[in-house]
């Protein structure tokens, strides 16, 4: 199944996100929820969306309530495997980059208003004692744009990068006593900050597209709320603000609102971790192959 | 209003009807063995109640005492007014709080009450949830104070009782038609009929009307086969549907039935491991998505929670002015939230003015007295609020009406009553003519609940 959009003027990129489950008894009743389709953003304009899944599968798309696209995937017939495979593709307009700053809130107003939903404590990000150390540790003021530009900027002098080291499952407070952690870690030890000084503060998930052809990432970045409504970018893994090849895919409290995928299944054992495969490419605008091939999809889309 | 309570004395009630024949007449023998035969009665048709007792539920006959509570006419009108403006308000705001969040961007209700709620539910957010209806059935529990009608709760999620209502008033049909001859009371017999017709009116799709229950060892597994068996519906468990965004059918050898209407007896969060509790075992995956674009109809919706929420209780009064324009019409106590440190030390140092009730409790659970706690309990609520203040709320101790009720020789004792009001939401609120009668288990307890042990009495409207 695949939605289609109008092609962007920017730099096109393909964007293929592949995952295999593995069972070790056969699955059936399958429901999942998925959430892999790109958001589309200032300079971030989404091509086209398809996602592929085998076995063959009933799907349907919703809104969920942080606006991210949420695929209902459902497969009834017995499988020992399930294997989704997103390709979206999307233009990308690199912008002049203006430094922009986030206006803080006025704390008697900030509970009064639905934003507040992103500075309260959510399922993976409670309020922890230490984060109110950490932020007395690193001079962290509150309301103060500075600050949070500062602490991502400074956080990965405390926490080591360290592929690896931490699960999808560990908890904030496993990664404050352990200091290591990866990029889902550290956007969520900033959320932590950031809700404590005073901010809302969400949780993206999406892609690093590379400057240079190479194996793309998924990725994991913080959106800081700003008192005018809009929000800003940071990025704590890279030190630095966020930009358009920052290609978001869904926002939510922390990790627990945008799993990729989030499902269910009858079985007689448990399933095992994913094998995860990211491929981002820039796309040819003169590769007529390619084209033809695409064109070939929306052909059958609307058959 | 709140008046607080030196010590539990037995007491004749405030005010209040007591017209039973055999509640004035020295009749203490034809008390005694009219409160035996509706014993038995209850036990032969089997009307339980589940009970904890050491980590097992067990099913055993509600206990029930035959002289029912009276309700004058006049009062009974002025509250089937009051109830419908109250349900009505709670549904507005329950769409509300699911779509524009208009009251919370009004500054009327912080939003936290709602975003930080236990009961709301990100995964209801979608059509569905925009629609009038999203109550089906309410529960409202009321009290007497000083002859004046107070609301103490709401129940939205999975209001239970009507089906002892309606045995209550067989079992004196059957034992005593004498009594009700002389009396006639308002019937109750148009309850089933009524939530039959309030599910259809909520879709007229080709399908399977059909009650979810959580299974035998629910505490109102009697009420979910009783409803089901007076509205000619079939009772069914998670394991007998399987859903889908398309849709939800009931599994047959012979294939799929497509289920339209699903009256549930869950609690919200366990309807669906991918809506609500991912822990969930007794969920059916993806019944969300097919209610929230309208392919199924689950009574109640599944957002209720958000409104019968303890914390925002408080604000039920401006919600009803809000979304109505009206000033409301039923009274409630003072609900105190506990989250500022100067307020629960306050409240804290008067311990035995109050009674702490968890927000998110049910069946009275959890909720601490203060003139009877001890020093355990005490400490415990302390313990509890300064791990987490946001979970409980304080209300001062109200001296609530006492009804008679037979005792063990057949003479009166007088018991603590609230009533629990059922209303049935069709296009317009349907109020049963009637209700539950909860009824403390001794002179001297203030819980009514049926999990604390509490009994039930019929409730009369002269007509």
């Amino acid at each position: 199944m695949a939605s289609t959009f109008p092609i962007g003027t920017g730099q096109q990129y393909e964007i293929v996100h592949d995952s295999i489950h593995h069972y070790e008894r056969d699955a059936t009743r399958s429901r999942n929820e998925v959430r892999l389709q790109p958001l589309p953003r200032k300079g971030i304009q989404l091509d086209s969306f398809r996602l592929e899944v085998t076995p063959a599968a009933e799907m349907d798309v919703q809104v969920d309530h942080f606006g991210n696209p949420t695929w209902l995937v459902s497969a009834e017939a017995p499988h020992s495997e399930l294997r989704v495979t997103a390709r979206s593709q999307v233009s990308i307009e690199t912008g002049n980059g203006a430094r922009r700053t986030a206006i803080p809130w006025d704390p008697d107003v900030l509970v009064r208003t639905p934003e507040v939903e992103f500075q309260l404590p959510s399922p993976r990000i409670p309020e922890l004692p230490a984060i109110k150390a950490l932020a007395r540790e690193m001079g962290l003021k509150d309301g103060e744009w500075d600050s949070l530009v500062r602490a991502n900027r400074d956080l990965r002098l405390d926490f080591k990068y360290l592929p690896g080291s931490t699960e999808v499952s560990s908890t904030l407070q496993e990664i404050l006593d352990r200091r290591v952690g990866v990029c889902q870690d550290f956007a969520h030890v900033l959320i932590a900050l950031a809700r404590h000084l005073g901010w809302p503060a969400r949780y993206v998930s999406g892609y690093l597209v590379p400057e240079a052809e190479s194996e793309g990432n998924s990725h994991a970045w913080v959106e800081i709320g700003s008192a005018d409504g809009s929000w800003l970018g940071l990025d704590p893994t890279h030190k630095s603000e966020t930009r358009e090849w920052h290609v978001a895919v869904a926002v939510g409290r922390d990790y627990s609102d945008v799993s990729p995928l989030r499902g269910v299944f009858v079985s007689e054992a448990a399933g095992a971790p994913p094998e995860v495969s990211v491929k981002i490419a820039a796309v040819d605008p003169f590769d007529l192959r390619r084209q033809l091939h695409t064109a070939r999809h929306d052909l059958q889309d609307q058959q | 209003m709140a008046q607080v309570l030196p010590d539990a004395t037995v007491m004749p009630p405030i005010g209040g009807g007591i017209q039973t024949p055999l509640a004035t007449a020295a009749a203490a023998a034809q008390r005694r063995r009219l409160a035996d035969e509706t014993a038995a009665w209850f036990a032969r048709n089997e009307v339980h109640f589940g009970v904890s007792v050491a980590g097992e539920v067990v099913q055993r006959p509600i206990p029930y005492d035959p002289l029912p509570r009276i309700v004058d006419s006049a009062e009974w009108t002025w509250l089937e007014r009051a109830l419908a403006q109250r349900v009505k308000a709670l549904d507005e705001f329950i769409r509300d709080a699911y779509g524009e969040a208009r009251v919370l961007r009004a500054g009327l209700v912080p939003p936290a009450l709602v975003y930080g709620s236990a009961a709301w539910f990100r995964s209801c957010r979608g059509p569905a949830a925009l629609r009038p209806g999203q109550v089906c059935i309410a529960g409202i529990d009321l009290v007497r104070v000083g002859g004046r009608w107070l609301v103490l709760e709401d129940n939205l999620r999975v209001p239970s009782g009507a089906s002892y209502a309606l045995a209550s008033r067989r079992a004196l049909a059957d034992l005593a038609p004498e009594m009700l001859a002389d009396q006639r009371p308002r019937g109750l017999g148009d309850y089933p009929r009524r939530l039959l017709a309030a599910l259809q009116q909520r879709s007229s799709a080709e399908g399977l009307t059909v009650l979810l229950s959580p299974g035998p060892a629910n505490a109102a597994h009697y009420e979910h086969c009783e409803l089901a068996r007076l509205m000619g519906i079939p009772v069914v468990t998670a394991a007998d549907l399987v859903a889908s965004h398309r849709g939800c059918w009931l599994r047959r050898e012979s294939g799929n039935v497509p289920v339209a209407r699903i009256y549930h007896r869950y609690s919200p969060e366990y309807l669906d491991p991918l809506g609500g509790r991912d822990d969930s075992l007794i969920g059916i995956p993806f019944l969300f998505a097919a209610w929230r674009q309208g392919k199924v109809v689950l009574a109640n919706a599944p957002t209720c929670g958000v409104a019968d929420d303890k914390r925002l209780f408080p604000y039920v009064p401006s919600l009803i002015q809000y979304y109505l324009g009206e000033q409301p019409m039923l009274e409630q106590p003072l609900t105190i939230g506990l989250e500022n440190l100067n307020r629960r030390r306050e409240v804290l140092a008067r311990f035995d003015d109050f009674v702490f009730k968890p927000v998110n409790g049910s069946g009275g659970k959890g909720i601490v007295f203060g003139p009877v706690a001890n020093g355990e309990e005490r400490a415990a609520v302390s313990a509890a609020l300064d791990e987490a203040p946001q979970t409980m709320v304080a209300q001062p101790l109200l001296e609530i009406e006492r009804l008679p009720c037979v005792a063990k020789a057949g003479e009166l004792e007088w018991r603590r009553c609230d009533l629990r009001a059922f209303v049935v939401v069709d296009v317009d609120p349907w109020v049963m003519p009637g209700g539950l009668t909860r009824v403390a288990p001794g002179t001297d307890q203030w819980l009514v609940n049926s999990s604390a042990g509490g009994g039930v009495k019929d409730t009369w409207v002269e007509s």
